[in-house]
């Protein structure tokens, strides 16, 4: 009887996968392991946004007082106090700005605002990329 | 590689082998699509839950027990991802899932254990027949029968997949076989 039944069940025909079912699956767990790193990756670059922010917070403030106390804003106010004058002797007044200018808080200042536009791209590439996936994951009933 | 164990190909991927987890996903994928199929009784489901239960698979092979059988482990998570699609869609309640089985001893220890008649066989739509006859059969005996005698996969591992005692396994079983037979028979040859 029990042989009667297998040679039954023998008869039955599998269902067909569709000819990509292999390689869907194989794709699926690829994306499944970038996921993974991607939500690693989002939790670093958020360490480092909240760092760069804290950075870049910090050293507006020090180009705001080295502005001041270099004297850079009193010279720069003179294009709207005297503008004939700078107009005048404009080729010492450029100089004299640029050497008031404090260039290392400046540049430190920008290299923070473009580590923080940096990491907040790639937070925005990765949480788009968990974002389309759930969506595909839900599309598929899951 | 290609002729090694199930379990060995784990132990390689787990090592680094990603070609081993290829492997793996080749031999099974068109079983566990038919038993998702089976299941859900939507191809498109079914390829979708294969997909699932893979990716699952790939994310719990590092808790895997090599000293367990592949098959039956990668089988559970298969049936799993099914009953989480079945909820998600709410095509069935759930308690189709559960206490369906009655305790009749009667229908539980009597099974006709007479041969099939060979008009069954001589069939030109046998195949198609089947499908009819089987897809009559409640969802839970129709899986343990294709399990059991399509998987070839014993009772303890049937009870293992399922997640439930071996007698009701056993139960399901003779019940299948008993309805299956009713519906072989009811046709008249």
């Amino acid at each position: 009887m029990e042989k009667d039944y297998k040679k039954l069940f023998m008869n039955l025909e599998d269902a067909r996968p569709s000819d990509e079912l292999f390689e869907k699956i194989i794709l699926r767990i690829g994306r499944e392991e970038r996921m993974t790193v991607v939500k690693k990756r989002i939790i670093f670059f958020s360490f480092l946004l909240i760092v760069s922010s804290f950075g870049l917070v910090y050293s507006f403030i020090a180009v705001q007082e080295a502005l001041v106390n270099s004297g850079f804003l009193q010279f720069f106010s003179l294009i709207f106090s005297d503008f004939s004058i700078v107009a005048t002797y404009w080729q010492n007044f450029l100089l004299t700005l640029l050497e008031s200018l404090p260039v290392i808080t400046v540049v430190i200042s920008l290299v923070m605002l473009s580590l923080v536009l940096g990491f907040l791209t790639f937070l925005m590439k990765d949480i788009q990329f968990i974002n389309s996936n759930n969506i595909i994951r839900k599309n598929h009933g899951f | 590689m290609d002729n090694d164990s199930d379990e060995k190909l784990v132990e390689y991927f787990l090592d680094g082998e990603k070609r081993a987890l290829e492997i793996l996903v080749f031999r099974y994928f068109k079983v566990i699509y038919n038993f998702c199929y089976r299941y859900v009784g939507d191809a498109n489901a079914a390829e979708d839950i294969t997909q699932e239960s893979f990716v699952k698979a790939w994310k719990s092979l590092k808790k895997f027990d090599t000293n367990k059988k592949f098959k039956t482990w990668l089988f559970q998570i298969a049936k799993n991802s099914c009953i989480d699609y079945l909820r998600k869609k709410k095509t069935i309640p759930f308690s189709r899932f559960e206490n369906e089985d009655g305790d009749n001893v009667f229908v539980d220890n009597f099974v006709d254990s007479s041969p099939l008649p060979d008009e069954v066989f001589k069939r030109k739509d046998l195949s198609s027949f089947l499908e009819g006859a089987i897809n009559k059969l409640p969802v839970n005996h129709k899986m343990v029968m294709f399990l059991y005698y399509k998987n070839e996969f014993n009772f303890r591992e049937i009870a293992e997949i399922l997640n439930e005692p071996i007698d009701t396994i056993k139960s399901r079983y003779r019940r299948g076989l008993i309805s299956l037979r009713k519906e072989i028979g009811e046709y008249e040859y």
